[in-house]
C-alpha cells in the first residue's frame, strides 16, 4: 500500500509545518516530551500567574555548580484559584520542588505537573495531560 | 457639559425589565477612537499620573497588548471600536462583545471581591442605583494598557462604570479609575454609547490570531504587505 503511506508521510508533513505557527497556543504534545519527568528542586524567582498559563520560574544549581533558571509551565489563573492558589501563594525567594516534563527544545523549560511547597504540602499544576 | 442629571431633564423614561430595573438590552457601539487615546473621552485630558507611574510607563514595553491578541481589560473593551451587546436576566447583566468573542457574565448578588488573582477583564460586581447600572471592577492586573498610546495602571485599578441609558438609543458611559500606584486621585471618562437599530444586526465573530513573525492578524494592526 506504497500510496497510502505517501499520503499518511504527507499528512504528517503538513501537521508538523502547519503546527509551527501554532505554538504560541502551545499543546502539550507539541512542546514537551512525555517520556522525560524531571523533578527540580529551586529557589522561586518569579510566579506569574497569568492567562492563559501561569508559569513558575525556580533557579536551580545544576551539576557543575552554575545557577540556572527554569521555567515551569502550569495550568490557567482560574484553574490555579479553583485548587486555592492566589498570586503570592508562591513568593520570590521560596525553596519549592517541581515535577514535569522536558521541554523538547532543550531549553531550562518543562511542563509543571506537581509543585511541592517548603512545608510539603503537595499541589497539582497539571494543564493537558494531568489537568488535575 | 454632559451629565446624567442634564440627559435626565428632557422626558425620556427609562424601560424598565420584568423585574423593575433599567432596561439596557440591546446592541450597542462607542463612535469615537478613545481605543487609540483614552484621553479623548477624559474629563480633564491630563491624567493625574504619579511621577514614579511615568516612569515605569518609559521603561515598559512599546508594543501594545492587543496587537498580540491579548483581552483589552476594563474599560478598554467598552471603547473599542465594535458592538456590544447587553443581555439582562434576574441576578445577572450579561455583556457580549464581539471583540475577541469576549464577555462577562456579572451577578447583581452583593459579595466580596476575589482575592490573588487577577484577569484581563477583571472581577465585575454588579449593581443598579436609579435608572443606572453600576459595574465595580478589580483584579485586572497590570497587563493591559487604556489604549494604544500607552497609558497604563498597575493591578490596584479599581474602575468603577456607570451606564445610564439616557435616550431610546443612548447611554452615558462613565468611568471612575482608582490606582494608589499609578494616579494622585482617581479620574473620570466619560462618552455616549449608541444603540445599534438596524434590523436583523447581530454580533458577528471577531477573531485575533497572532502571525509567525509575532505580530497579530487584526482589523486595527494588520501587517504591512510584505512585496
Amino acid at each position: 500500500m506504497r500510496l497510502s503511506n505517501v499520503i499518511y508521510g504527507l499528512m504528517i508533513t503538513v501537521l508538523i509545518f502547519t503546527s509551527v505557527p501554532l505554538q504560541a497556543h502551545h499543546s502539550f504534545a507539541a512542546e514537551y516530551d512525555g517520556t522525560k519527568p524531571i523533578k527540580l528542586t529551586g529557589t522561586v524567582t518569579k510566579f506569574d500567574m497569568v492567562n492563559p498559563h501561569s508559569w513558575i520560574y525556580i533557579d536551580v544549581k545544576d551539576d557543575s555548580g552554575k545557577i540556572v533558571n527554569w521555567k515551569f509551565e502550569t495550568a490557567s489563573p482560574s484553574n490555579l484559584y479553583r485548587r486555592g492558589f492566589k498570586k503570592d501563594t508562591i513568593k520570590s525567594g521560596m525553596q519549592v520542588t517541581l515535577e514535569g516534563y522536558l521541554a523538547k527544545d532543550g531549553s531550562a523549560t518543562a511542563n509543571g505537573q506537581k509543585l511541592y511547597m517548603p512545608d510539603g504540602t503537595v499541589i497539582i499544576l497539571g494543564t493537558e495531560v494531568n489537568p488535575g | 457639559m454632559m451629565s446624567a442629571v442634564a440627559f435626565g431633564q428632557t422626558a425620556y423614561k427609562v424601560a424598565r425589565t420584568s423585574d423593575g430595573k433599567p432596561d439596557l438590552q440591546g446592541i450597542w457601539i462607542a463612535r469615537n477612537t478613545a481605543s487609540f487615546d483614552v484621553t479623548e473621552i477624559a474629563e480633564d485630558p491630563t491624567i493625574p499620573y504619579l511621577p514614579e507611574a511615568l516612569e515605569r510607563e518609559a521603561k515598559a514595553d512599546r508594543v501594545d497588548p492587543i496587537a498580540h491578541c491579548a483581552m483589552p481589560g476594563v474599560p478598554r473593551i467598552t471603547y473599542m471600536p465594535f458592538p456590544f451587546e447587553i443581555m439582562q436576566r434576574p441576578g445577572y447583566v450579561v455583556l457580549l462583545y464581539e471583540y475577541l468573542h469576549n464577555h462577562r457574565v456579572i451577578q447583581t448578588t452583593p459579595r466580596e471581591h476575589a482575592e490573588g488573582i487577577d484577569l484581563f477583564l477583571g472581577d465585575s460586581i454588579a449593581r443598579y442605583e436609579g435608572d443606572t447600572l453600576v459595574i465595580d471592577v478589580t483584579n485586572l492586573g497590570n497587563r493591559t494598557w487604556l489604549d494604544s498610546a500607552r497609558h497604563m495602571h498597575s493591578d490596584q485599578l479599581h474602575v468603577v462604570e456607570r451606564y445610564t441609558r439616557t435616550a431610546p438609543d443612548r447611554m452615558l458611559y462613565e468611568a471612575t479609575l482608582e490606582d494608589p500606584q499609578t494616579y494622585s486621585k482617581p479620574w473620570k471618562i466619560r462618552m455616549t454609547l449608541h444603540r445599534i437599530n438596524e434590523p436583523g444586526f447581530e454580533l458577528k465573530e471577531q477573531e485575533c490570531v497572532e502571525g509567525d513573525d509575532g505580530r497579530a492578524i487584526h482589523p486595527l494592526y494588520r501587517p504591512a504587505s510584505k512585496s
